[in-house]
């Protein structure tokens, strides 16, 4: 299902004449769809339930994972962008919650709450037990003190011997590589082009994801099994084969490959990437300082064009594709041909915030759209990326 | 955190959790086509009635809150519901629990596509074959499970409203005159789908919707399956052209 609203920017509430307007200013190809369901209220009514579960099955299934490629192919306007981590919502011991379920559907199957009752009784009985006891025995008493003693002596015991260990292991255990130490987590990156993550160290277990090449991970040794490492992927985690990672790190020796390679500072107007196929048009701006590199990502990650921009200067795409576009800019020093980015003294931006080149049709022409975009790290919606990611 | 998050953590604190979920999944198949109608209603008070140890539901402030949380798109609400469902759960509770969730979901005639989507959604959150989903439908209503809709497409409205005026011929018309964009949306498919795709879409449909395959249906809910069954097949006519 499309999101109508979204597609002719419009609101839920706004009145016909706007969704008019509106619908006559979006998408070409949804016209048809927007007038017949926005204008008849009994469709409307529908479509803006299903609009609103939708965008709440949407989030819901980013954060729980379930983005499944039919549901990614039918409903791409109603998957999120961003995951939440979520919080599980904490219940004592004594609170938690027993789900009693009776199997048959017509037995009058009950979702209740019985584990504090019967905990409270089990308690009741103990203590009954007790007193019961204590009364009913005159010997219980010497009995009970005697026990005291002992477990003080035992607890007094347990004391010393704890102190002994520590003061021991402190002075003698580092000498005698006896120390007793935590296994450490391993940093690492992936040396090769691709690197293919699976569920199960076993090749023939389904693949979760893949690592580029440089991509940092945290090893876990001891979750590691013979020739896989575990690396923390995903909620789960997923096994790499040892032999495709370096130990190190992959933002470091990606810079210093490319070092090798030697610098250089390309034109504003030289267009490292480029796929013409639209009418819309950018207008770039680098304020003076330092030069910048932008990339123009469409919603599936592809790079719509890559341009170098020197600092002061403007730059001016054209005949850029219809659609939803996002931003990503590197600003920094000795700019390296061979990787695409700066060697120093660079970070990398992402803004979250998609752009829209969307075309204006008055029933004779079409009429492009022009963006301008200042290369700014401070606008509201940028969030810091890895290098080895841009 | 918002007030509505600090009503769903008093509740969950006070050792009910599991009902508030369970309330909050129910509430939300009801309420997600706007209201709740009285046939809906009258299907979860039939099962707090067979519950009456359940305080959760009784709560008249809890009903209102939660309805305003789920009417207003919650998604901490929501999230806290789903990761209770999934976690506090075990797999004969969820299965009882989409059970529920069918029963009220067809309280009324046709199952809308929020409720088809909802449906759709804790089968996959609690990871239940897919099958599942149609063999329950069926047991629980006696009716087979309509495919999701798509009320985002003017052809999917035609469609419906051919069928609601339930005139046969009405659809026999709309039958002839199939377009190809249409003969796709029926069988489920995108414009760049190639011959394999429409056959094993063709036979899937064919095999739900085949009237052989559910014996002991009333008169007009097996004319209504033929109708079903000769649209997919003259879909597949259109597209094999």
């Amino acid at each position: 299902m499309k999101d109508l609203y979204r597609r002719n920017n419009l609101e839920s509430g706004e009145s016909n004449a706007v969704k008019i307007h509106g619908i006559e200013n979006g998408f070409e190809e949804d016209r048809e769809a927007a007038f017949s369901i926005f204008l008849n209220q009994a469709r409307k009514d529908v479509y803006d339930n299903t609009h609103r579960t939708l965008k709440s099955i949407g989030r819901l299934r980013t954060t729980f994972n379930l983005n499944t490629v039919d549901w990614k192919n039918n409903n791409s306007d109603y998957v999120a962008l961003t995951q939440k981590p979520i919080i599980r919502h904490q219940s004592t011991e004594k609170n938690e919650p027993v789900f009693q379920n009776k199997k048959s559907f017509n037995e009058g199957t009950t979702f209740n709450t019985n584990k504090k009752s019967t905990s409270k009784i089990k308690n009741e009985n103990v203590h009954s037990t007790f007193n019961s006891n204590r009364d009913n025995s005159a010997s219980s008493d010497s009995k009970s003190q005697n026990l005291q003693v002992l477990l003080q002596k035992f607890a007094w015991i347990c004391g010393v011997s704890f102190f002994v260990v520590i003061v021991w292991l402190m002075f003698f255990g580092r000498d005698s590589g006896m120390e007793a130490e935590a296994p450490k987590k391993q940093y690492k990156y992936a040396a090769n082009r691709i690197v293919n993550v699976y569920r199960k160290p076993s090749l023939s277990e389904t693949i979760v994801a893949s690592l580029k090449k440089y991509e940092d991970v945290t090893v876990n040794p001891v979750k590691s099994k013979g020739e896989w490492d575990f690396v923390n992927i995903g909620e789960k985690g997923a096994y790499v084969l040892r032999e495709e990672l370096t130990f190190g790190s992959g933002e470091k020796k990606l810079l210093e490959d490319c070092r090798m390679d030697g610098v250089a500072r390309p034109e504003s107007s030289e267009l490292l990437l480029y796929r013409p196929t639209g009418i819309h048009k950018l207008i770039i701006s680098n304020p003076p300082g330092k030069d910048a590199l932008l990339k123009m990502k469409s919603s599936h990650g592809k790079t719509a064009f890559f341009a170098y921009i020197r600092g002061g200067e403007n730059f001016i795409v054209e005949n850029i594709a219809e659609g939803d576009y996002y931003f990503e800019f590197s600003i920094g020093d000795n700019y390296g041909p061979s990787c695409g980015i700066f060697l120093d003294e660079t970070y990398v931006v992402r803004d979250e915030e998609p752009k829209y080149f969307n075309s204006r049709l008055d029933g004779f022409k079409q009429y492009p759209k022009t963006i301008t975009y200042v290369l700014k790290s401070e606008i509201f919606n940028t969030k810091r990326i890895p290098m080895q990611n841009f | 955190m918002n007030s509505k998050t600090i009503f769903f953590d008093e509740l969950c604190g006070a050792s009910q959790g599991v009902d508030v979920s369970v309330t909050l999944g129910l509430l939300w198949m009801a309420a997600c086509d706007g209201s709740i109608t009285p046939n809906e209603q009258k299907k979860i008070a039939k099962y707090y009635n067979s519950a009456p140890g359940n305080e959760v539901f009784q709560n008249s402030i809890f009903r209102k809150k939660a309805l305003a949380a789920l009417k207003d798109e919650d998604s901490d609400v929501l999230e806290k519901m789903c990761d209770v469902l999934k976690k506090d759960l075990n797999i004969d509770e969820q299965q009882y629990f989409f059970r529920l969730l069918i029963d009220i979901a067809s309280a009324e005639d046709a199952i809308s596509v929020s409720k088809n989507y909802i449906l759709r959604f804790f089968l996959d959150l609690f990871e239940i074959e897919s099958d599942y989903l149609s063999k329950e439908y069926l047991s629980v209503t006696g009716e087979l499970l309509p495919e999701l809709g798509d009320p985002s497409s003017p052809l999917w409205w035609d469609y419906e409203d051919s069928v609601k005026t339930g005139s046969f011929e009405t659809m026999a018309r709309y039958r002839e005159n199939l377009s190809e964009a249409q003969a796709r949306h029926i069988l489920g498919l995108s414009n760049t789908a190639i011959a394999k795709d429409i056959k094993m879409a063709y036979r899937r449909l064919a095999q739900h919707y085949h009237p052989d395959r559910h014996e002991g249906l009333d008169d007009t809910k097996r004319k209504k399956l033929e109708q079903s069954f000769l649209l997919v097949q003259q879909a597949y006519e259109v597209l094999k052209r």
